[in-house]
């Protein structure tokens, strides 16, 4: 409401030119909406009118033969991923909640110490030792990070010897299991800055009131600092949540087993089963293509994958819906220095 | 209830410990008695706040000690020094209703819910009528007298044994801020609680306070009663702290009984003060009563009158002009002339001289018998 | 001087600390800290340092390591496919950012124009997250050669010969970035920034005579500068090192036309090569460093500081 004056707008030009961009934006949300429109109305054709061409707008014949077939995963579609859907969706679940249950009040405790804790120097050095790893990129940390899972606390593919004898060091080995995906996600950096700029603006007074009234920090933290950081809280915990929720690079590199594999990761095992079936080698190709024509055979093509998609939007989805007021009160940074 | 005594106090921050940089607090020592109610003043900068802190054990000092009633209270945390303490943004826990806000003292004691109710009752009565309305609301649909209210009701309700105030009304209206310093000042003597009350207005320091400090960049320049302050200033910087109008000063140069302005015109001195002035450079300053005002030339000297400024309510005028290079305001009567001259004389008896180097007092009135 | 003298020297103040307070206060602080400084230290800043190292070893799966020194370096720089997913990390960067990163920038100055109940609304609607798994799907959907929706508008609509899209080895690194236009950018911070300026500023620039695009240009845009700033950072950072989008959608195909130097790290690691696969991600690391460093420098050039 400022970039038009608020006297004369009844003017013909400046009439239009508003128009135009109520247009532009709502063609923005248009366009915005079709993948959802498009997966949610896929997701109610039978298999063979999602391969049709041309396409339909809606289906033609709506079935919930999609959403059956994908919760019910035949023999033939074992083949392609061995664990039911339900299964993916459990196991996304626990590696979400774990991470928020680890990362988000370790890092706002962090961030609120380096707000209100420490002063001077010691707050400056604290500050760049969290906030860091954010302005380098993670990439490198990949590998190494890898075989720290294997061999904790050694980022080595075998854990060296104990000088003197044949015997390795004794290590803990998260690898393959949830601690994997859930450890290294105890700390976030790019949360961390978002509570620091929150925590900033909190008036240290408020604090200090707190501090004269006999409150311990610990006890300042939880019942002052916390009732007032609710936007804060709700825009870090929707960001854990869909990063981890979306996390694929990591899941993919730690995690082996399909059992504890998460939804992202039965994503991948179906795309390639519908989309590059003969890119290997030939044998499991021709394996792969006959369990694909079985699966359209019975019902399961794009449909179900899209049943896929929505079971994994939906979460974030909602999650956004449900913080959407706070959105815009939470997020108080002004760049970095 | 207790008495405070700090014992040469240090402060620096952090950013200060770069060479050559100055103290927040640089070796404060003194005594604020049990019971007695402290202003403290000053430019902003001054140190007045951390010296607040400092007293509060929100900040620990450098070097130094703190006693509450002759009991070393230096390293312990301000939780357990039983104070209360009033910010000048209210710091009210907003997320709390007004009970809410002074209920947190009791809930991290694990008092019992009686002894709170009882003292919420208590609190209640003190702060008068219409109190009980104010506990029942969110703290953000108060205005800020009534925020205020509630934070001073948030410190009487722990029976405090110090009572911490930096500025409590200065984010108040004006009218609001007349009226609650009244309010302040019947409850304090009520209570007899010793008090630190941080301003800079100087106003409202005289108006608070049974003594005033007056601090400049980390020291107390001079901790008094408001007349020793008024009429026997320190130095030249308490001297033009105290009083509205300022106090006018005038750069001036003592040859015999001749005192010679800049501009070259002279006051003969009367002998008996020319006798306890040194010779040379000096700094004349006389408050706006302290001059002898005239129409005709006399011993005076003439004062080109840039405006005068009639304050109908206080029954009283002030002549503005310069003289000397220095800027000049006298009381004149509310019914003088408007005229573009007048001729001026110190009235020597009220008149204060100050060195000029160092700023120290050389001459001041002293503080009058009135009866 | 003195006085700081007599300060650093541990005056009595400091000798008579009760020493349990002193315990309790760090302590306190403890309880704050050392979570996170553990998991900032063994999942952040320890890999990142131990990954110079690793990079120069050959890290082999048993066995003992042995010290590489820059072979690991030379063998990568020989292999003509680093330089191609090099050149393609860097098309595939330079295109998303410039196709992309303005969209949400007007989007929000656009979208505070709007009356606040309706500013609301379609707010939540421009930002609506779509799943970027969930979106792969749907592309890939769209995308299909035999039965996709752009096939039909190219064929039928346009009566443009069959297209190979994600296929064809010229164009499929536009057609993986077009999608990202419609993501969900970081618009939120834009309009946190937008809605923290002060009203006045714009009047006063009405009271000048200032338009509609002089405004956006003296007023808005100079006060997102440092938000700006800071997200157009992340986006370099992050397009340099895409990998999920890319990966689900073609793979790295056709021919590796799109694999960019995280799915060439990914395939090194995948063969256990885990030496070589670290010194390409500290090479990338390096370009990474590189470009941010050209990108303050360029910034530095700033009125304000």
């Amino acid at each position: 409401m400022s970039l038009f004056p608020v006297v004369g707008r009844k003017q013909p030009r400046l009439r239009v030119a508003w128009w135009v961009i109520v247009a532009l934006l709502c063609l923005g949300i248009f366009m915005h909406l079709i993948p959802f429109f498009i997966m949610i109305s896929t997701s109610f054709k039978p298999a063979s009118e999602a391969m049709a061409m041309p396409p339909t707008l809606f289906p033609r014949e709506p079935t919930l033969a999609g959403w059956e077939l994908a919760f019910n995963m035949t023999a033939s579609a074992r083949s392609l991923i061995s664990q039911p859907l339900s299964q993916y969706f459990i196991n996304s679940v626990i590696m979400t909640v774990g991470t928020l249950l680890l990362s988000i009040p370790i890092t706002s405790m962090s961030a609120y110490a380096c707000s209100k804790l420490l002063k001077g120097r010691s707050a400056r050095y604290w500050f760049f030792f969290f906030i860091g790893t954010l302005m380098l990129p993670g990439i490198v940390t990949l590998i190494p990070s890898y075989l720290l899972t294997r061999n904790f606390p050694f980022p080595l593919p075998v854990a060296p010897t104990i000088p003197g004898t044949e015997t390795p060091f004794p290590t803990i080995r998260i690898w393959n299991t949830f601690w994997a995906v859930i450890l290294p996600a105890g700390f976030s950096a790019g949360n961390f800055l978002l509570f620091k700029g929150f925590f900033d603006s909190i008036p240290d007074s408020i604090i200090n009131a707190a501090r004269v009234d006999g409150g311990s920090e610990f006890n300042i933290f939880r019942r002052i600092v916390l009732p007032m950081s609710v936007p804060v809280f709700a825009v870090t915990i929707y960001f854990q949540f869909s990063g981890t929720w979306e996390s694929y690079l990591w899941p993919l590199v730690v995690i082996q087993d399909s059992s504890i594999a998460p939804l992202t990761l039965a994503v991948r095992r179906l795309v390639d089963a519908f989309t590059y079936a003969g890119t290997t080698n030939a044998q499991t190709a021709l394996g792969q293509s006959a369990n694909v024509s079985n699966l359209v055979n019975q019902g399961l093509s794009w449909n179900g994958l899209m049943v896929l998609g929505l079971l994994q939007a939906i979460p974030v989805f909602l999650f956004f819906i449900v913080v959407r007021e706070y959105l815009l009160k939470g997020v108080r940074i002004q760049g970095l220095k | 209830m207790s008495s405070v005594q700090l014992e040469n106090v240090v402060k620096y921050y952090d950013s200060a410990l770069l060479p050559g940089a100055a103290p927040a607090l640089d070796h404060i020592t003194l005594e604020i008695r049990d019971g007695e109610t402290v202003s403290v003043v000053g430019p902003s900068g001054c140190g007045k706040s951390t010296l607040l802190k400092t007293i509060a054990g929100l900040e620990r000092p450098d070097a130094g000690r703190i006693f509450y009633n002759q009991t070393e209270v230096t390293q312990i945390p301000t939780q357990e020094r039983g104070i209360g303490m009033i910010f000048q943004d209210y710091a009210l826990y907003p997320n709390r209703e007004g009970q809410g806000n002074l209920s947190y003292y009791f809930e991290v004691r694990k008092k019992t819910e009686e002894e709170k109710q009882q003292r919420l009752k208590e609190t209640a009565e003190m702060m008068g009528i219409g109190f009980d309305l104010l506990l029942s609301r969110q703290v953000d649909t108060l205005s800020g007298g009534e925020r205020q209210r509630v934070g001073i009701a948030r410190c009487i309700v722990r029976d405090p044994n110090v009572f911490l105030m930096d500025e409590p009304i200065s984010n108040l209206d004006a009218k609001l801020r007349e009226r609650t310093r009244v309010e302040m000042r019947r409850l304090l003597s009520k209570f007899g609680i010793t008090t630190l009350y941080v301003t800079h207005d100087q106003q409202e320091a005289i108006f608070m306070g049974d003594r005033i400090i007056v601090m400049r960049a980390g020291r107390v320049e001079q901790f008094d009663s408001f007349d020793a302050l008024y009429y026997t200033p320190a130095n030249l910087f308490v001297a033009s702290l105290i009083g509205t109008p300022p106090i006018s000063v005038l750069p001036a140069e003592r040859d015999g009984l001749t005192l010679r302005l800049h501009s070259g015109d002279s006051w003969t001195l009367p002998e008996a003060l020319a006798h306890t002035l040194p010779p040379g450079r000096l700094r004349l300053a006389v408050r706006p009563e302290g001059w002898l005002v005239a129409l005709q030339p006399g011993d005076g000297l003439a004062l080109n009158v840039t405006h005068i400024e009639r304050l109908y309510t206080e029954r009283a005028a002030f002549a503005h002009g310069q003289l000397g290079g220095a800027a000049i305001n006298a009381l004149v009567p509310l019914d003088f002339p408007d005229t573009r001259q007048v001729f001026l004389q110190p009235d020597w008896e009220r008149s204060y001289v100050f060195h000029a180097d160092n700023e120290s007092a050389l001459h001041v009135p002293g503080v009058p018998d009135l009866f | 001087m003195a006085a700081q003298a007599e300060v650093l020297d541990a005056p009595s103040a400091q000798s008579s600390v009760p020493s349990e307070v002193k315990a309790r206060r760090r302590w306190q602080l403890a309880l704050f800290i050392v979570p996170a400084f553990l998991f900032q230290f063994f999942w952040g800043w320890y890999p990142m340092l131990v990954a110079l190292f690793l990079s120069m070893t050959d890290a082999p799966i048993r066995g003992a390591l042995t010290w590489q020194g820059l072979n690991n370096y030379n063998r990568l720089l020989l292999d003509p496919l680093v330089p191609m997913a090099f050149r393609i990390t860097l098309i595939y960067a330079g295109l998303s950012i410039l196709l992309t990163f303005a969209i949400p920038i007007f989007v929000s100055i656009l979208l505070m124009e709007m009356p606040p109940n309706v500013m609301r609304v379609m707010m939540i609607l421009w930002f609506l997250p779509l799943s970027g798994i969930a979106s792969t799907l749907f592309w890939q959907y769209l995308y299909n050669e035999q039965f996709g929706l752009f096939q039909w508008i190219a064929t039928a609509v346009l009566g443009l010969p069959p297209q190979s899209f994600l296929s064809s080895q010229n164009w499929v690194l536009l057609w993986l970035i077009l999608p990202s236009i419609l993501l969900y950018g970081p618009g939120l911070y834009y309009l946190t920034g937008l809605q923290s300026i002060p009203r006045s500023y714009y009047e006063a620039a009405e009271i000048e005579g200032a338009g509609f695009w002089r405004k956006i240009w003296t007023i808005s845009l100079p006060r997102l500068r440092p938000i700006i700033a800071m997200t157009l950072l992340f986006a370099i950072i992050g397009s340099l090192q895409e990998f999920t989008f890319p990966d689900l959608m073609t793979r790295g195909g056709p021919n590796g036309a799109s694999r960019t130097v995280v799915m060439y790290i990914m395939n090194i690691l995948n063969n256990a090569r885990y030496g070589d696969a670290t010194a390409l991600a500290v090479m990338l690391f390096a370009l990474i460093m590189v470009a941010t460093l050209i990108y303050r420098i360029v910034f530095k050039a700033d009125p304000d500081q």
